[in-house]
């Protein structure tokens, strides 16, 4: 038995993993100053378009004026930025992203399945006299995970036993809409004897059957956002594994006690437990556990396009989501060995699909769904704040009149029919509409294709609060 | 003893046995009209004057006070314009051409002392509107409505007319997004438009901290060092004033010193906070360096707070710098200069 092995028995493998990594990540920061910045979200929020744009817009930050809110950029104090990207196992496909949104037509680009890193190494002159005299240039390293927003959902199985997480998932499927969409599927379950000898065929075409059920509940119409676990959706390297053939049991039985090893129940928390120790473990510890700030990106538009369910369904899970990240003040040493989120921003993103005068409508609305999540944060004392942007700008601005009234409204490209279009979507409210509003054709909030994104020459008409988000994020450490 | 406990046993009362309420406690007084004449409208005092009448008490000039100073300045004036008379009169009686230079000098004197005293009262004016300007734009700075700054930004425009500042004012207002909310225009404005000019008068108040600095550090006589930094402080406000495109004259340099100096004077607290901490930095110099070095560095940070202050009062719209950063960057950059 050699000492590593000893240790590793004596203390235990997760937390001498946990120190290694650390001391490892210690020793490469140094002085240097890291910054290693969350971005949040659910599927189809936009974080992928979001880091594309701020990484190009630094990127080109040197030469172009698109950023003027940025202080360091307006000021002209950034000399270069360097991306690093390739160093890491898997690097972010920003030039695909950027190309995607360069050529003609424009495309948004696909939708994340895997994990990629960003790293950017921000050369830039200090602002203060003093600071210049001791070094006239000094270098930020910035940090960025892009992943898919499916695994997201996975992180609040972290402290949830399997008995816990049916109970919560039985409360789900009580409500409507999921109530009548996944009637088949619970009377499936409910002729189940779980304390019988487990049968994998029975497992297999029940757990494919509830991921049928969780693609039909994020499909366009439904738009639910809580789908756990989220590898069934989206499995990554995992596909075919028989890890994934795991789902909740909504009727168990009475009496947990009774359970035999070997029985379908114990088959299935056997699996539960595995999932979430070799799966969302891994994932947590490895990339969720140390960041220094956090970017929360909302698709407020498809809430309100959706309706109440999707409202409720989006807030539950973000709510729950935020609990699994560590928040409090953090100083110069703090973010060297024991990083916490000391800065949050939270973003309504896709902007630019709400006329200009709708973006303090936005902001408001956006702070109803994060209340919960919002306010747990302020307890903690951190420093959080509500941004309506657009990280690529799809619409123009446009003026219309309208039984003698000018109204503003939006010019763009239709996302599905590609034909130009001007659109009034209508007014963001500010309080949750009341179920009789909702259905009527009070919003229409389309998807537009992007605007061209240039390779070089970047406007600040390319973005909305782009340069504020990143300002909020990172301005005090420059 | 003991049977009897000291605190009240929980009991259980019908519901139906508890005090009604009466109806005379909680009725509220019924709607009812009054007749006109019984009542009287309560006045609503605006807010703005009342304070003002609070702040500024009316200047009560005694009659004796107007009867001497109108009659001194009826007397010089009459004994002026007598006495240039005389002598025009003696110039020509001697010679004509004696005659003709005294007339011109003169004149000369009458007209660009009209041009001054004109230059002074348009600065003031400006500076007035610049306050205006300011106010409204301060009020303006955090909110997220749309359409509120256009107003502001054409008086800025006519504002700007004619002026340096014209052609960076003008680039910035045609990069403004249309996204931008008002705050978020001001704040733009604020940033780009005045970027040169800002640098420039930094770089200005740094110039005349430091030479008032050296100048009292190496002075010999105590009573000279006033006279000092009162002379590089006018000469620092006159150059600020030029900067920001506010017309130069006496009365605009002094109506401007008497606002750095009320301000000074009022700054409160927050202020105070930056002075401990100036102090501390100071006191290790002063300590090894002697007690004129620190004379002089002190009265460098009371020029550079009088130009950062003159800098807040020539600019139409708010810096985003807080002014404790300001004063603190501006502190360090002297304290580096002025170090040995």
């Amino acid at each position: 038995m050699g000492l590593g092995s000893r240790l590793k028995s004596l203390i235990g493998e997760d937390l001498l993993d946990d120190i290694q990594h650390q001391l490892k990540e210690v020793a490469t920061q140094g002085l240097d100053r890291h910054l290693k910045i969350a971005v949040t979200g659910l599927s189809r929020s936009g974080k992928t378009v979001f880091i594309t744009s701020l990484v190009h817009h630094l990127l080109e930050a040197n030469q172009s004026r698109s950023l003027p809110f940025f202080e360091v950029a307006s000021d002209q104090r950034i000399i270069s930025v360097k991306d690093l990207s390739s160093s890491s196992d898997s690097p972010f496909p920003l030039r695909q992203s950027v190309q995607a949104l360069g050529q003609e037509p424009p495309l948004w680009p696909e939708s994340t399945t895997g994990l990629s890193e960003v790293k950017l190494a921000i050369r830039y002159k200090p602002s203060g006299r003093l600071q210049r005299l001791i070094n006239d240039s000094a270098t930020l390293y910035l940090d960025i995970i892009d992943y898919p927003g499916e695994w997201l959902l996975d992180l609040p199985l972290l402290h949830l036993d399997f008995a816990q997480w049916c109970r919560k998932q039985q409360q789900l499927f009580s409500v409507e809409p999921r109530a009548s969409l996944a009637a088949n599927w619970s009377k499936a379950q409910s002729d189940i004897d779980w304390l019988a000898p487990a049968d994998d065929d029975t497992l297999a075409i029940l757990s494919s059957e509830y991921t049928k059920l969780l693609h039909l509940l994020r499909n366009q119409e439904n738009a639910l956002s809580m789908i756990q676990p989220g590898r069934c959706v989206l499995p990554g390297e995992l596909a075919s594994s028989t890890l994934l053939q795991l789902f909740p049991i909504l009727n168990p039985p009475p009496d947990l006690s009774q359970i035999t090893a070997g029985s379908m129940y114990q088959r299935l928390q056997q699996r539960y437990d595995d999932y979430r120790e070799q799966i969302v473990k891994r994932f947590y510890r490895e990339h969720f556990s140390r960041f220094d700030r956090q970017v929360v990106l909302v698709d407020c538009l498809k809430a309100l396009n959706h309706g109440k369910p999707c409202f409720d369904d989006m807030k539950l899970a973000l709510t729950e989501i935020l609990q699994s990240f560590n928040y409090g003040s953090s100083g110069f040493l703090r973010r060297l060995f024991s990083p916490q989120i000391d800065k949050v921003l939270f973003a309504s993103s896709k902007a630019d699909h709400v006329t200009a005068n709708q973006h303090h409508n936005l902001d408001k609305f956006l702070e109803l769904i994060i209340q919960d999540a919002q306010r747990e944060m302020r307890f903690e004392g951190i420093d959080t704040r509500c941004m309506a942007l657009a990280s690529i700008r799809s619409t123009e601005s446009a003026e219309a009149v309208l039984d003698g009234q000018t109204i503003s409204c939006l010019k763009g490209i239709n996302k599905e029919t590609g034909e130009t279009m001007a659109l009034f979507p209508g007014e963001v409210p500010v309080e949750l509409p009341t179920g009789k509003d909702w259905n009527s054709s009070r919003f229409r909030f389309l998807d537009f294709a992007p605007c061209k994104l240039p390779q070089t020459d970047l406007k600040p008409t390319h973005h909305i609060r782009l340069d504020q988000a990143l300002e909020y994020l990172t301005g005090d450490m420059f | 003893m003991s049977d009897q406990p000291n605190w009240k046993q929980p009991v259980f009362i019908n519901p139906d046995n508890l005090k009604e309420k009466t109806a005379a406690e909680d009725a509220a007084p019924l709607a009812q009209e009054f007749p006109l004449a019984s009542v009287s409208v309560t006045q609503e005092q605006d807010e703005s004057t009342r304070l003002d009448r609070l702040t500024r008490p009316k200047k009560k000039n005694s009659r004796w006070t107007t009867l001497f100073s109108t009659s001194i300045v009826a007397l010089l004036s009459v004994g002026v314009i007598s006495e240039i008379y005389r002598l025009v009169r003696w110039g020509f009686d001697t010679h004509p051409v004696l005659g003709v230079t005294f007339v011109a000098v003169t004149s000369i004197a009458a007209i660009s002392g009209l041009i001054w005293t004109w230059q002074g009262f348009k600065g003031l004016r400006q500076l007035k509107q610049t306050e205006a300007l300011h106010a409204e734009a301060d009020a303006l700075r955090h909110q997220k409505t749309h359409g509120q700054a256009v107003p502001l930004l054409k008086k800025l425009d006519s504002y700007y007319e004619n002026t340096a500042v014209n052609k960076s004012f003008k680039e910035a207002l045609q990069q403004i997004d249309s996204a931008y909310n008002d705050g978020e225009i001001i704040r733009y404005i604020s940033q780009h438009a005045l970027k040169d000019q800002d640098e420039a008068a930094r770089r200005c108040v740094h110039r005349y901290s430091v030479q008032s600095g050296i100048m009292v550090a190496l002075s010999p006589y105590a009573t000279f060092d006033m006279w000092l930094v009162g002379w590089r402080n006018l000469k620092m406000l006159r150059e600020i004033t030029d900067i920001y495109g506010i017309s130069p004259g006496a009365a605009t340099q002094w109506n401007l010193l008497k606002k750095v100096l009320h301000n000074i004077a009022f700054a409160g607290l927050s202020e105070m906070t930056i002075h401990a901490s100036s102090h501390v930095l100071g006191s290790s110099l002063t300590s090894t360096v002697s007690a004129r070095a620190g004379q002089g560095i002190g009265a460098g940070l009371f020029t550079a707070r009088s130009g950062l202050q003159a800098i807040r009062l020539c600019r139409p719209l708010p810096q985003e710098q807080s002014d404790q950063l300001q004063l603190s960057t501006v502190t360090q950059s002297i304290l580096s200069d002025l170090k040995p």
